[in-house]
């Protein structure tokens, strides 16, 4: 991995003494909701043992059609997560998709954390999350951490003594607000659903900062497999991806990839690939692409259709 | 811990959870205690901690089941995590097939170990396979499949007879007589879902993989002579399988046989060749034509040498 960015000064105050936990809905399975919030209880209580001054606040934003919980719910949910050490919990219907990242913008908006921790709501953290992700922000260079997941480990490499790695995912990953505010979040522009965490890391790279995946902070995260252990995504996973793809690949200044990428997937490729590279080419002509970043490759890691190196394939 | 939060983060909540602490000082057990205790009550709650001394896994899973209260018995070993409808998936399968033993599908990782700051940590170091069998077959099992318990679940009605209901001298497989008698005795319904994902250290060396080997070889003589000495109802469709089995071994012996007739004649006939050439190397009219053959080759070389 390529370490070449600016080092961040070391004599900034850094570690957060306010957390805010924000999450994004969009049509949860049942009982989905109610088993993130007991993760979230047991951890922020952690948390709050650990670190009595610790002040840790709940935002949801809901991209569903309708809203998932009702006021009534609402109402119950306020008080019984204050109860658990909670400051302060906010709900918030957005009443259209506006994907991950212009769900999370729009939290981000309504917070002035020290520190946001993004937990996706199909997920359980273990309930010393949050204390395992806080640690290493005593490194003033540390921008976020990023959780191990269960029961499907992410393949991609890290350094076994300080956890550097390429980018972290925002399945659970703490940042701070700070490095969020100076570079403006994540670029909802250009993502819809994927690659918008990696795009925000490595984002966070260019200005100073370091990503660390950090093991011993884990995160339940509800993937299942198939008969033959593969983990199969939904057609609509298919075709985010291949977009998000082909707009890293332009974002970080690799028009060689777009097109051996674009070539790949229109020969190859299924209806979805196929769509994902119509549409990179209808956002080329109109001129709606990013400005591309990083053209010396500081950050940017390729390799094959990942953004690091990985240490196995992901299918055995 | 991955173990609890794997068993945390189920999808279908009914259920209790018995953990075993085996083998672990009494501080540890305290230390164990209060790590359950920072779940969420909806989960630490339904947790029950025992500490267990000796007797190998299968006395921390005798005194687990012994203490059981569900119409179903599951285990999951420290090693393995459950995805997030293990649970699900069984209940499911024994609701349209109650009283059967369920049956679902274990996937396997290798992880090498590492430290998390300064406590013993892990890696995963291999993607995930599905090395052990789709289905079962009662006569595969016994002998040759080492699938892990965590892809069964148990009426809790099969721990009920007299004595320890797995053997505590076997260091590996201690449940697949529990499990033959129980499907025997059941029947089985099988889910073919992956629920659990079983994690073994890569590292092993090779001392350790024959040990393996030497642990599991002692379970099956064990559970065959047990079975042998108390016998063994068969089950619906065991039969068959022996009658496939019965073929497949005749036709492999036809196999064999042939194969070996081919090797014998074959051999037979290099012997005749051998036999044909030493007659000839040995007759007159070989040894008369010798000085000629010399001759040629003589010319031979040299024109060799002139080009």
């Amino acid at each position: 991995m390529n370490t070449e960015q600016t080092p961040r000064s070391s004599s900034r105050s850094h570690v957060p003494s306010s957390i805010g936990i924000h999450s994004v809905l969009y049509h949860p399975e049942p009982g989905q909701v109610d088993r993130f919030l007991q993760g979230v209880r047991a951890a922020v209580a952690v948390a709050r043992r650990c670190w009595p001054d610790l002040s840790l606040t709940l935002q949801i934003g809901d991209c569903s059609s309708d809203p998932t919980l009702g006021s009534d719910a609402v109402d119950g949910l306020r008080k019984s997560l204050t109860c658990s050490g909670l400051s302060s919990f906010t709900y918030q219907p957005f009443g259209r998709n506006m994907g991950s990242a212009g769900g999370h913008n729009a939290l981000l908006k309504e917070s002035d954390a020290d520190a946001i921790l993004i937990v996706n709501p199909d997920s359980y953290m273990s309930p010393d999350t949050v204390v395992e992700l806080l640690s290493p922000f005593a490194d003033a260079e540390v921008g976020i951490t990023e959780a191990r997941q269960l029961p499907i480990e992410h393949p991609k490499q890290f350094d076994v003594r300080d956890g550097t790695t390429s980018w972290a995912s925002t399945a659970c990953a703490l940042i701070r607000h700070d490095l969020l505010r100076e570079i403006g979040g994540f670029d909802a522009e250009t993502f819809f659903l994927y690659c918008d965490d990696v795009d925000l890391s490595w984002r966070a790279r260019l200005a100073g900062y370091r990503v660390v995946h950090r093991p011993s902070a884990c995160v339940f995260h509800d993937k299942r497999l198939n008969g033959e252990g593969i983990l199969l995504p939904s057609s609509a996973e298919v075709y985010y991806s291949a977009e998000a793809a082909l707009l890293m690949a332009w974002k970080y200044s690799r028009p060689d990839l777009v097109e051996k990428w674009s070539g790949e997937l229109l020969e190859g490729g299924n209806t979805e690939h196929r769509r994902a590279v119509e549409e990179f080419r209808r956002r080329q002509a109109d001129l709606s692409l990013p400005e591309p970043l990083d053209p010396e490759a500081k950050v940017a890691t390729f390799v094959d259709y990942n953004y690091a190196q990985h240490r196995f394939g992901v299918g055995g | 811990m991955d173990t609890l939060v794997s068993l945390a983060a189920q999808s279908c909540p009914d259920f209790e959870v018995l953990l075993m602490a085996h083998d672990v000082g009494s501080r540890d057990v305290q230390a164990i205690e209060g790590r359950v205790r920072d779940f969420d009550p909806e989960f630490s709650s339904r947790v029950t901690c025992r500490s267990v001394a000796g007797g190998g896994r299968a006395r921390a899973f005798n005194v687990g089941s012994s203490l059981a209260v569900g119409d179903y018995v599951a285990c999951l070993d420290d090693n393995v995590v459950a995805f997030g409808h293990w649970v699900e998936t069984f209940r499911s399968a024994a609701s349209h097939a109650p009283g059967r033993v369920i049956r679902a599908r274990v996937a396997s990782q290798t992880i090498d170990p590492m430290l998390w700051d300064d406590h013993p940590g892990y890696v995963a170091t291999s993607g995930i396979s599905t090395p052990f069998p789709k289905s079962f077959d009662l006569w595969q099992y016994l002998f040759e499949d080492q699938s892990p318990k965590c892809g069964f679940a148990l009426p809790r009605t099969c721990f009920e007879g007299s004595g320890p209901a797995l053997d505590e001298s076997l260091r590996r497989g201690e449940e697949k007589e529990l499990i033959i008698r129980s499907v025997v005795l059941n029947g089985i319904a099988e889910s073919g879902e992956v629920t659990s994902l079983s994690r073994a250290w890569g590292a092993a060396d090779e001392a350790q993989v024959e040990e393996a080997a030497r642990q599991w070889d002692v379970t099956r003589s064990t559970v065959v002579s047990r079975l042998n000495q108390t016998g063994l109802q068969l089950p619906p469709g065991a039969l068959d399988a022996v009658d496939r089995y019965e073929r497949d071994l005749v036709g492999a012996r036809v196999t064999v046989t042939r194969i070996e007739a081919q090797r014998d004649a074959a051999r037979r006939e290099v012997e005749r060749l051998e036999r044909e050439f030493d007659a000839v190397m040995r007759s007159s009219s070989w040894r008369v034509t010798g000085p000629m053959r010399t001759a040629g080759h003589l010319v031979h070389r040299v024109r060799g040498r002139s080009r």
